[in-house]
C-alpha cells in the first residue's frame, strides 16, 4: 500500500490529538475532583450516585425532625419533673395540715402556701417552649388552661380552654412511614374527668385548710387522689425519657448510615487522585514520545537527499 | 526514413518529457490541495514507420493524462461522510442538552428537589410559626425557577436546531448550482475526448462537501456529467438544479420543515448532517421535554391535591379559595408557587384541621418524597434519577462512541483513498529524477543527430 506523505502527516495528528484529549479529560478530574464530570461519564455510576445523595439528604431530614422532637420532648420532660416536685411539695403540706393538732392560724398560713403552690401548678401547665404550648394540644398557640379569679385574686376555678384539642396528638415523622407523638395530653393528664382534676384538687385543699370547720376525712380523700395523680405524672414522665432514649439511639444510626453513604458517595463521584496522577504522568510519556516520533518522521522525505 | 527522421525522435522525447515534467510538477505543486488525484501521463510510443526491414519507432508521445482515483472507494466515502455527519450533529445536540442538567451539583435539580422535601419537613416540625413556611416557599421558588429554566433552555435548543438548519440547507443549494457549473465547465473541456482531470477532482470535492450534509444517489452520464438525485427527486442533472428550502412547519410548533422549492414536496433525509439535526430536534430533544413535563405535572398533581384538602394557619380551610392550589402552572415550563401563598405564607395549609399545631397535611406532603408516583411508576427523585439523567448519559455515551468510530471509519478510508490518489513526494522525486535523466538522454541524442545532419550536410556542399 502507498504511504504518502499526508497520511503520515493525518496520522501523527490523530495520535496527538488522541493523546492530548486524554489528557485533558485527567486534567479535568484532578482539577476538580470529581471523576463523573457530566452523565455520560458514566451513565450507571451518576444515577447510582444521585441516589444516594438523595438517601442522605432524607437521612438529613429525619435528623433535624428528630433533633425537634428532642427539644420538645425534653422540654416537656423538664416540666413534668417540676410538676412532680410540686405535686410532692403539695401532698406535704397537705399531711401536715391534716393532723389535727393545728390552730386555725398555722392551718391559714398552711393554706396561703398551698395557693402559692396552686398557682405554680397552674403557670406549669401553661408552659411554653419557643412560643409553642406544651400541654395544649394542637392548640399550640393559646393557653391551654385558664383560671377564673374571684375579687381578691385567688384562684377559684381552672378550666380547659379548648377541651376538643387539647388532647390532640402532636407527631413528627422520623423515618419511612414512622411518626412519634411529642406532645403530652393536657387534659388527660391533668383534668381527665371529676375528682381525678389536679387543679380541683389543690384548690379544694386550700378551701379545706382556710374552713375554721376543718374537714379532716375530706382531706384524706384529697391527698389520695393528689398520690394518684403524683403517680401519673410519674409515668407519663417515664413514657418521655423512654421516647427520648428512642430517638436519641435512632439519631445515631441515621449518623451511622450517613457517614457510610458519604463514603459510598466519594467512591463513586471523587477522583482518586494519587491514581489520576499516576495515569497523567504515563499519559504525558506517550505524549512525549508521539511528539519526538512524530516531528521525525513528518520532516524527512527525499528532498534533502537530492 | 529521413536524416530529420531522428530529430523528430529527439523533438518528440524532448515534448514529452517536458508535458511528463509539468504534470509531476502539478503533482508535487498540488501536494497539500484538498480533493486532488495525482496525475501520472501515459507515454506510449508514436506508430511506427513500416519498411521492409520491418517497423522503425517513430518516438514517444504522452496519449494521456490520467487521474489516479478509486470510484469505488468514492462512493464508500460518501457514505461514511453522511454517516458521520449524522452521528456529529447527534452529539453535539445531546451534549448542548446535557449542559442543562449539571449533575453532580449542589445547584442542580436532584438536590433542589432534596431540598424542597426537606422545607415541608422543616413545616411539619414547626407548622406554627411564620419562618419555616417562609423559608419553603424561598426553596420551592429556587426548585420552580431552575425548573422553568432547565425547560426553556431545551426548547431554545431546538431554535437553535432550527437555525443550523437553514444554513445547512442554504449550503446545500450553494453546492448544488456549483456542482451543475462544474457540469457544465467539464462537458465543454471534454470535447476533446479527454477528461478534464482538475475540473472533475474539483466536484468530486463539492460532491464529498454535499454528502456530509444530506445523502443522495450520484450517476454520472455518457456525457460526463453528474446525475444527483435526493430523496428520489433529481437536485442537480447536467447544467440544471433543483433548490431545497426549510419552510416554518405549523404541526411543529413553527419549527422547519425541507421540501423541494418548485413543487413543496416534503424531504425526508436519511443520512447527513440535515438527517441527524432534524432527529436531535423532532426526537431526542422532545424524548426529555416530555420526561421533565411528566415529572413537574405529576409533582404539581399529587402536591395541590394533598393541599387542597388542608387548612391554613388562619385556621380556614383552604379549599375553594384563590390559595387552595400550591403550585400554579401545569408543566414543567409554567410551574411556579401560587403567588397569593408568595404573597402571603399563612396560606400554606400545613393542618388538616383549624388547629396551628396540627401538622398532619405538611407531614403528608413531605412524605411525598419516597412514595412511588403511580403516574411515573417509581418516586419522583428516582424518576429523574435513571429515565431523565441515567437515560441522556447512556443515550450522549452512545453518540459520542458512535461518532468516534464513525470518525476512525472515515479517516480509514481517506487513508485508503490517499494511498491510491494521494502525491507521495518520494514517488514524485524519483519518478522526477528518472523523466529527468531521460530528457537529458534525448538531448544529448537531439545534439547527436545534428552532428549527423552536420556531417551529411558537410558531404554535399
Amino acid at each position: 500500500m502507498r504511504i504518502t506523505s499526508d497520511m503520515l502527516t493525518r496520522q501523527v495528528l490523530r495520535d496527538l490529538t488522541t493523546v492530548m484529549s486524554k489528557m485533558q479529560k485527567t486534567q479535568s478530574q484532578i482539577s476538580s475532583a470529581k471523576k463523573i464530570e457530566k452523565p455520560s461519564d458514566d451513565p450507571v455510576g451518576i444515577t447510582q450516585l444521585l441516589a444516594y445523595k438523595t438517601d442522605s439528604a432524607q437521612g438529613q431530614q429525619y435528623t433535624n425532625s428528630i433533633a425537634s422532637c428532642l427539644d420538645w420532648l425534653n422540654s416537656t420532660s423538664t416540666t413534668l419533673t417540676s410538676v412532680e416536685d410540686n405535686l410532692l411539695s403539695i401532698i406535704d403540706v397537705a399531711n401536715q395540715g391534716n393532723t389535727g393538732l393545728l390552730s386555725v392560724q398555722d392551718r391559714s398560713a398552711l393554706a396561703e402556701q398551698v395557693n402559692q403552690y396552686l398557682e405554680e401548678a397552674y403557670s406549669l401547665a401553661n408552659t411554653k417552649t419557643e412560643g409553642k404550648s406544651l400541654f395544649g394540644g394542637t392548640q399550640t398557640l393559646s393557653e391551654p388552661f385558664t383560671a377564673t379569679r374571684d375579687a381578691a385574686g385567688k384562684i377559684t376555678v381552672v378550666a380547659v380552654s379548648s377541651p376538643a384539642n387539647i388532647d390532640n396528638e402532636i407527631l413528627r415523622t422520623i423515618g419511612k412511614d414512622q411518626t412519634v407523638q411529642v406532645n403530652s395530653k393536657g387534659g388527660e393528664l391533668f383534668s381527665p374527668g371529676a375528682g381525678s382534676n389536679m387543679f380541683d384538687n389543690i384548690i379544694a385543699l386550700r378551701d379545706a385548710l382556710e374552713d375554721p370547720d376543718f374537714d379532716s376525712q375530706a382531706v384524706s380523700g384529697i391527698i389520695t387522689s393528689l398520690e394518684t395523680i403524683f403517680n401519673r405524672v410519674v409515668n407519663e414522665n417515664a413514657v418521655f425519657g423512654a421516647k427520648i432514649n428512642r430517638l436519641e439511639s435512632t439519631q445515631e444510626r441515621i449518623q451511622l448510615e450517613s457517614l457510610s453513604l458519604t463514603e459510598r458517595i466519594s467512591d463513586i463521584g471523587d477522583t482518586d487522585i494519587a491514581k489520576a496522577f499516576l495515569e497523567y504522568q504515563a499519559q504525558k510519556n506517550i505524549y512525549d514520545a508521539s511528539l519526538s516520533v512524530g516531528s521525525q518522521l513528518i520532516q524527512r522525505s527525499l528532498v534533502d537527499y537530492l | 526514413m529521413s536524416i530529420f527522421g531522428g530529430i523528430t525522435i529527439g523533438g518528440r522525447a524532448l515534448s514529452a518529457y517536458q508535458a511528463a515534467m509539468d504534470i509531476i510538477g502539478h503533482n508535487i505543486a498540488n501536494a497539500n490541495t484538498e480533493g486532488y488525484s495525482r496525475q501520472r501521463a501515459t507515454l506510449a510510443a508514436t506508430p511506427p514507420d513500416m519498411f521492409t526491414c520491418g517497423a522503425i519507432g517513430t518516438g514517444v508521445e504522452v496519449s494521456d493524462v490520467r487521474r489516479i482515483r478509486d470510484a469505488y472507494l468514492d462512493l464508500q466515502k460518501y457514505t461514511e461522510l453522511g454517516t458521520l455527519g449524522q452521528w456529529e450533529m447527534k452529539d453535539d445536540a445531546l451534549r448542548q442538552l446535557e449542559v442543562y442538567f449539571p449533575e453532580p451539583s449542589d445547584t442542580s435539580l436532584n438536590n433542589l428537589l432534596s431540598n424542597f422535601w426537606q422545607a415541608w419537613s422543616d413545616v411539619a416540625n414547626s407548622p406554627d410559626d411564620q419562618i419555616s413556611r417562609v423559608n419553603l416557599i424561598q426553596q420551592s421558588l429556587l426548585l420552580t425557577d431552575s425548573i422553568n429554566n432547565t425547560r426553556s433552555k431545551m426548547g431554545q435548543c431546538r431554535e437553535n436546531i432550527d437555525e443550523l438548519i437553514q444554513s445547512k440547507v442554504d449550503e446545500v443549494n450553494s453546492l448544488t448550482s456549483q456542482i451543475a457549473v462544474m457540469n457544465g465547465q467539464i462537458l465543454s473541456a471534454e470535447t476533446s475526448g479527454h477528461e478534464a482531470n482538475d475540473l472533475r477532482d474539483k466536484r468530486d470535492l463539492l460532491v464529498s462537501q454535499l454528502s456530509k450534509i444530506i445523502d443522495f444517489s450520484l450517476n454520472e452520464q455518457a456525457d460526463g456529467t453528474y446525475a444527483i438525485s435526493i430523496a428520489g427527486r433529481p437536485a442537480v442533472w447536467a447544467k440544471q438544479t433543483s433548490e431545497i428550502e426549510a419552510i416554518p412547519d405549523g404541526s411543529n410548533g413553527n419549527l422547519v420543515a425541507l421540501q423541494w422549492q418548485d413543487t413543496d414536496e416534503p424531504i425526508t433525509p436519511l443520512n447527513g448532517e440535515l438527517a441527524g439535526l432534524l432527529y436531535a430536534r423532532d426526537t431526542s430533544i422532545p424524548a426529555y421535554i416530555t420526561k421533565l413535563d411528566a415529572l413537574v405535572a405529576n409533582l404539581i398533581s399529587e402536591v395541590n391535591s394533598l393541599h387542597d384538602n388542608g387548612y391554613d394557619l388562619n385556621g380556614a380551610a383552604v379549599l375553594g379559595q384563590d390559595w387552595a392550589n400550591f403550585f400554579s402552572g401545569t408543566d414543567a415550563s409554567d410551574i411556579t408557587v401560587n403567588q397569593d401563598i408568595q404573597d402571603n405564607p399563612s396560606f400554606i395549609a400545613a393542618a388538616s384541621s383549624v388547629n396551628p399545631g396540627d401538622n398532619a397535611n405538611a407531614r403528608a406532603i413531605a412524605d411525598l418524597m419516597d412514595t412511588s408516583i403511580v403516574g411515573l411508576s417509581t418516586t419522583f427523585s428516582k424518576y429523574y434519577q435513571s429515565q431523565i439523567i441515567g437515560s441522556l448519559g447512556v443515550e450522549t455515551r452512545e453518540a459520542s462512541q458512535t461518532r468516534e468510530n464513525e470518525s476512525l471509519i472515515v479517516d480509514q478510508l481517506f487513508d485508503n483513498i490517499q494511498a491510491v490518489s494521494g502525491v507521495s513526494l518520494d514517488e514524485e522525486m524519483t519518478t522526477m529524477i528518472q523523466y529527468q535523466h531521460a530528457y537529458e538522454a534525448a538531448a544529448k541524442y537531439m545534439i547527436m543527430a545534428g552532428q549527423m545532419l552536420d556531417a551529411l550536410m558537410a558531404i554535399v556542399l
